[in-house]
């Protein structure tokens, strides 16, 4: 198919194969290491966990493109089960009715960063840096003080089956993500709302002067960047059976060097959802196979750090050198 | 006047950009002690020879020899090393710093170790101001300035220490008189001190005052090198524009409509100050003034970019406010603005989108964006305004200066514009594109399209526009037909 | 026209310039004080100002070193784990068996290795030229992870000078510490102000372009900020280390936050080129009384950091509105 949008805003080709490449690489290694790697239940484990990490990653991205950015979703989410656990447990509050409050959170904080980064023209990363810090807190103290402690177990029929069950052989949290993954895809790459994004990223100024609602739009995706932290907070909640202070601590990171494994920069304009899901598979399999390995946990944050740096330095490097010829 | 008094031999220089041949072997040679003119239109590539001769740009063909001694910079640090000065048109600033430490940047001044003394460095920059004879405060913060004060300082900072040859891209943009004649005591005084000096300039009159060679570059080719004394006024026109600018843009007689703008006592901040005005449809009105005279700010507040402290404005009779380009954009308003590569196009993205960027909402009924009518609309302006790119999916950075202009003018036509703002239009863009750009406009007019243009360029406001107003602190202070005035008249108007 | 430079000399090196943050700073101060004193009068006791002068130079110190960083126009929000790290090789290296090195190179090693990693931070913004934030988000998890890895359990160091290092005072009164932050404080300031380097700094943060116009090399200056920043959060390390007499993996966790808080707060902007120590000395004493104030009135420790989010978020708002005043005021 000749898409308009393809000719630049996506991957390059040769991009998109070298990462299909790693890809390969990285499980056929992690594979020969411990043959569990490729097993079914190893394979519906690291569906799940690449579940939360591919929703946070599909709400960054339209994010990303028009040049925004959001940090705080870690402790977002960490609020969010908390607040979901805390209304259905302690506040007796119907189950539906305190997920859709747990959205809410998430949508609110959400409008809020974008609200605030929008009107005063703050940098995305400190504000919600700031945003992070007193999430986790109102999370913390939430759980101290309504449980004294910081993790809140919900047992409840709908999550259990909604975690556990499949639908047509699919985990329902996985279909979540393959319906996401769609109107996302469709939204950026068919509409005028799509179009809208990557102008507001290519060029704001120019955006603006095309009589785009540039502050709007933007306050908008990071309102939606919030929905899907709140989507993200119901199904960590759902799979894990516990609304936990802690539960969105180590988030931030795999998600964001996703994302830009992806392709998408941090100048904005470019990235596509595709770009976006095969980042999230690689960073998934790299973190998986560590854990296969019974890699330590501080381990994991090293690479954790090391990822991010590789991806955004190799990036940089190629465009240095395409600056040059 | 023999060979060895040559300071700078620029040889057989050549520079190609994306699209453009923007220096076509030029060769230019500067005896010690000369003042040279050096003219063109803006892009005929004077600002391209000036960021080689500093190293800004780097050199791919061609030599520069410098007393005698083939250089090559790498860096513009390596050319003010050898005593190349250049004050930039656009300023290079420190903001938030001293007037002192903008003069000395890049340099300790003071005592022993490294250590900088802000007395000494005080001391030495009133010195250097007072040459100027400037009374800036040097520990004056220097966004705390005037236009006119940082331009002084941007020459106190070229002129201090060892200085070879002084380039100075038009000096006087944002002086009044009085500054200007200062600015000619000091250049005559370097002169007198054995520095060369190469001085670009729009305006005959300074040219003619001031050098004793001038050079002349067209489309990047020199087409001119005259002794100063041996030319005349005329002669460097034609030289300039190659045709007499009547000659080469005969204006059309256009049936003029109602008024379908009028805006009164507009204001904002201190940059407008009570401007009214009216444009007619089938009309072309010019605004003319210099830097920081607030021709751009009155743009920008029409378009809605900025929002007036003060004043109404009217389209059609029907007063509107203008919050956002969104308002302007409903009511019919183009916008061409001045800084093509920033606010104008985005060239990150395809010939396609950039021309239906203001127009999305009409790519298709709902939501979707319908890539069959995005084409055609595309296409249209393509054989219109006769678009050079090898389709609509071509990405705009690759496009010259002339046709990323008209992919702005097909923006606002794809809109149906009624009243078009072009601020600049044909500024950095080539001969042939800017006679179509005015060509453009005449067929909008006929069409009953108003078209408003900020230019600082006489010859053209005054072949192409109907009427002129001239701007100076924010006010207007001239309304002229533009038949009935001369670039004389606008020029000391707005000078004065 | 000489009476008027002496008096705009006078000017520049007045700390109440006009649009300084630093006067509001100080009002603020005081009425913080007043409050806190009235909610606990412990508060205003000699032993509580003690402690908080002895807590507060961390935060100052590294914050000194940040400030360099912020105002070429960068970040550093990897000095929380710097911190660690030199903690834990203190810990670490005191405690080899066998080669009892003295405590002085224990601790010149620990802030070597704080400068290293201020060299690794520094190689990767300015040469490889990834963004300063997403750079040190990567160190930040590297050097933590780092950290756990060597502490995987409390390293203790019971040796009284070095001990003394940290809890030490003089004048029976006054903290070694606080010494330690005034001291290095006016030698930046002096740097900032007095040296090439300094200078160079602010030029860099002002307009990098004009900077490398002017010959300044804008990579060199930048790197070496974050040396200085990666050697000072070592400094805090050491002291932290010294202070409690143990490291742990968690040392300096979230002081990233606290760091970058005292900065913008001290009118250091993130835009680069503006702002001065003054700022940051006033700052890291308002932002320390504050959290010593809350303690002292009993209020959670969760609580107290989403304060400090708050203050960060309110700084930043105030920075904002600051320079969107000045653009709108220049002509």
């Amino acid at each position: 198919m000749q898409d308009i949008n393809t000719k630049k805003k996506g991957l390059r080709l040769s991009d998109t194969i070298i990462l299909l490449i790693i890809l390969g690489v990285l499980v056929a290694f992690f594979t020969l290491i411990n043959s569990d790697f490729i097993a079914y239940n190893n394979i519906s484990t690291m569906l799940k966990n690449m579940v939360l990490t591919g929703i946070l990653a599909l709400g960054l991205t339209p994010l990303m493109i028009a040049r925004g950015l959001d940090i705080s979703f870690g402790s977002s989410i960490s609020l969010i089960s908390v607040v979901i656990a805390l209304l259905y447990t302690v506040g007796g509050v119907n189950l539906w009715l305190a997920l859709i409050i747990g959205v809410l959170v998430g949508v609110f904080v959400g409008f809020i960063n974008g609200l605030l980064i929008e009107s005063f023209d703050l940098i995305p990363i400190i504000l919600t840096l700031g945003m992070m810090a007193i999430l986790q807190a109102l999370a913390l103290v939430l759980a101290n003080t309504f449980s004294n402690t910081y993790s809140i177990l919900v047992m409840t029929d709908p999550l259990y089956y909604f975690a556990t069950r499949t639908f047509f052989k699919i985990p329902y949290p996985v279909l979540v993500l393959i319906v996401l993954v769609i109107v996302y895809w469709f939204i950026l790459a068919k509409t005028k709302v799509g179009r809208t994004i990557y102008l507001i990223g290519a060029n704001p100024t120019v955006a603006k002067l095309s009589g785009i609602k540039v502050k709007k739009i933007k306050i908008l995706l990071y309102t939606f960047m919030g929905l899907v932290t709140g989507i993200g907070g119901i199904i960590i909640v759902a799979v894990s059976g516990v609304g936990m202070s802690y539960h969105g601590k180590n988030l931030a990171l795999p998600t964001l060097s996703a994302v830009l494994l992806g392709g998408i920069s941090l100048m904005g304009g470019s990235g596509t959802v595709a770009g976006t899901m095969l980042g999230v598979l690689i960073v998934t399999v790299i973190f998986n196979g560590l854990s296969v390995l019974n890699v330590p946990s501080y381990y994991i944050q090293l690479f954790q750090g090391l990822a991010l740096i590789i991806i955004v330095a190799a990036y940089e490097i190629r465009n240095n050198r395409a600056a040059m010829n | 006047m023999s060979e060895n008094n040559v300071v700078l031999e620029m040889k057989s220089i050549t520079k190609n950009f994306p699209g453009v041949k923007a220096l076509d072997n030029i060769d230019i040679k500067v005896k010690k002690g000369e003042i040279l003119g050096l003219l063109g239109e803006n892009g005929a590539g004077k600002s391209t020879l000036i960021k080689i001769l500093s190293g800004a740009y780097s050199l791919e063909e061609g030599k520069i020899i410098i007393d005698g001694e083939e250089k090559v910079f790498k860096h513009p640090h390596e050319s003010i090393d050898e005593g190349i000065k250049v004050i930039y048109q656009e300023l290079t600033s420190f903001e938030p710093l001293t007037v002192a430490e903008n003069i000395f940047a890049g340099e300790t001044i003071g005592a022993k170790g490294g250590f900088i003394s802000w007395r000494k460095m005080g001391k030495k920059a009133r010195e250097i101001l007072d040459k100027l004879n400037s009374d800036i405060d040097p520990f004056k913060v220097m966004e705390k300035l005037t236009v006119a004060e940082k331009q002084m300082v941007e020459i106190a900072k070229a002129i201090h220490g060892d200085v070879k040859i002084l380039v100075m891209d038009e000096p006087t943009s944002a002086l009044d008189e009085q500054d200007v004649d200062n600015l000619y005591k000091t250049i005559r005084k370097l002169k007198e001190m054995g520095v060369t000096i190469i001085y670009i300039s729009h305006r005959m009159e300074e040219i003619f005052e001031i050098t004793d060679r001038v050079v002349v570059l067209r489309d990047g080719r020199k087409v001119g090198d005259k002794l100063t004394k041996e030319t005349s006024r005329d002669e460097l026109v034609s030289l300039i524009v190659g045709k007499k600018f009547s000659e080469q843009y005969p204006k059309k007689e256009i049936e003029k409509g109602k008024v379908i703008l009028e805006v009164k006592n507009v204001s904002y901040l201190n940059k407008v100050k009570d401007v009214s005005f009216y444009l007619k449809a089938g009309e072309i009105v010019a605004f003319f003034g210099l830097l920081g005279a607030g021709t751009h700010s009155l743009f920008s507040v029409l378009f809605g970019d900025k929002i007036a402290t003060s004043g109404q404005v009217f389209v059609e009779g029907k007063e509107i406010k203008l919050t956002h380009p969104n308002i302007a954009k409903k009511y019919n308003i183009g916008y061409v603005p001045l800084d093509r590569k920033e606010e104008g196009v985005a060239t990150e993205m395809t010939v396609g989108e950039n021309i239906t960027s203001a127009n999305i909402e009409n790519l298709g009924n709902g939501f979707m964006i319908d890539q069959k009518i995005e084409k055609k609309h595309c296409d249209k302006w393509f054989d219109k305004l006769s678009i050079k790119a090898p389709s609509h999916k071509t990405m705009v950075k690759s496009l010259s200066g002339g046709n990323q202009q008209k992919v702005v003018v097909a923006k606002w036509l794809e809109r149906e514009s009624k009243i078009l703002l072009m601020n600049e239009p044909t500024r950095g863009i080539d001969v042939g594109s800017k006679a179509e750009i005015y060509k453009i406009a005449e067929d909008l007019c006929e069409k009953g399209v108003g078209v408003l243009i900020v230019s600082s360029e006489l010859p053209e406001i005054l072949a192409i526009s109907d009427r002129v107003y001239v701007m100076k602190d924010g006010e207007i202070i001239g309304e002229f037909k533009t038949k009935e005035t001369n670039q004389e008249e606008l020029m000391h108007l707005a000078s004065t | 026209m000489a009476n008027k430079n002496t008096k705009s000399f006078l000017d520049t090196i007045n700390v109440f310039k006009k649009n300084s943050m630093t006067p509001t700073l100080i009002i603020v101060y005081i009425l913080m004080i007043a409050i806190f004193a009235s909610v606990n009068p412990l508060y205003i006791s000699l032993t509580n100002i003690k402690s908080i002068l002895a807590t507060i130079s961390i935060s100052g110190i590294m914050a000194v070193g940040l400030t360099t960083v912020i105002l070429t126009g960068n970040f550093d929000i990897s000095v929380g784990s710097t911190l660690g790290i030199a903690a834990i090789i203190c810990a670490k290296f005191y405690n080899i068996e066998g080669l009892n090195l003295p405590i002085g190179v224990v601790i010149l090693i620990a802030l070597l290795a704080g400068a290293a990693i201020g060299a690794i931070n520094g190689f990767l913004v300015t040469v490889v030229g990834i963004n300063s934030i997403i750079t040190t988000l990567g160190t930040l998890a590297i050097f933590r992870g780092l950290a756990y890895f060597f502490a995987t359990e409390t390293a203790r160091i019971y040796y009284k000078p070095f001990i003394f290092v940290g809890r030490g005072y003089v004048f029976n009164n006054v903290p070694l510490t606080l010494i330690y932050f005034i001291g290095l404080l006016v030698l930046m300031y002096l740097v900032l102000r007095f040296t090439k380097f300094g200078r160079n700094i602010y030029q860099v943060g002002a307009n990098a372009d004009a900077a490398r116009l002017a010959g300044v090399s804008v990579d060199r200056t930048t790197f070496f900020t974050f040396i200085i920043s990666g050697a000072t959060a070592a400094m805090g390390g050491v002291i932290m280390a010294s202070q409690l007499a143990f490291a742990q993996g968690e040392f300096g966790l979230g002081y990233e936050f606290k760091i970058l808080t005292i900065c913008v707060l001290a009118g250091i902007s993130l835009a680069g080129g503006r702002g001065t120590l003054v700022g940051v000395l006033v700052a890291t004493f308002i932002l320390g009384s504050i959290s010593n104030g809350l303690a002292l009135a009993d209020v959670p420790i969760e609580w107290r950091e989403a304060f400090q989010g708050l203050i960060l978020i309110v700084a930043i708002l105030i920075d904002s509105i600051r320079v969107r005043r000045e653009k709108l005021l220049r002509a």
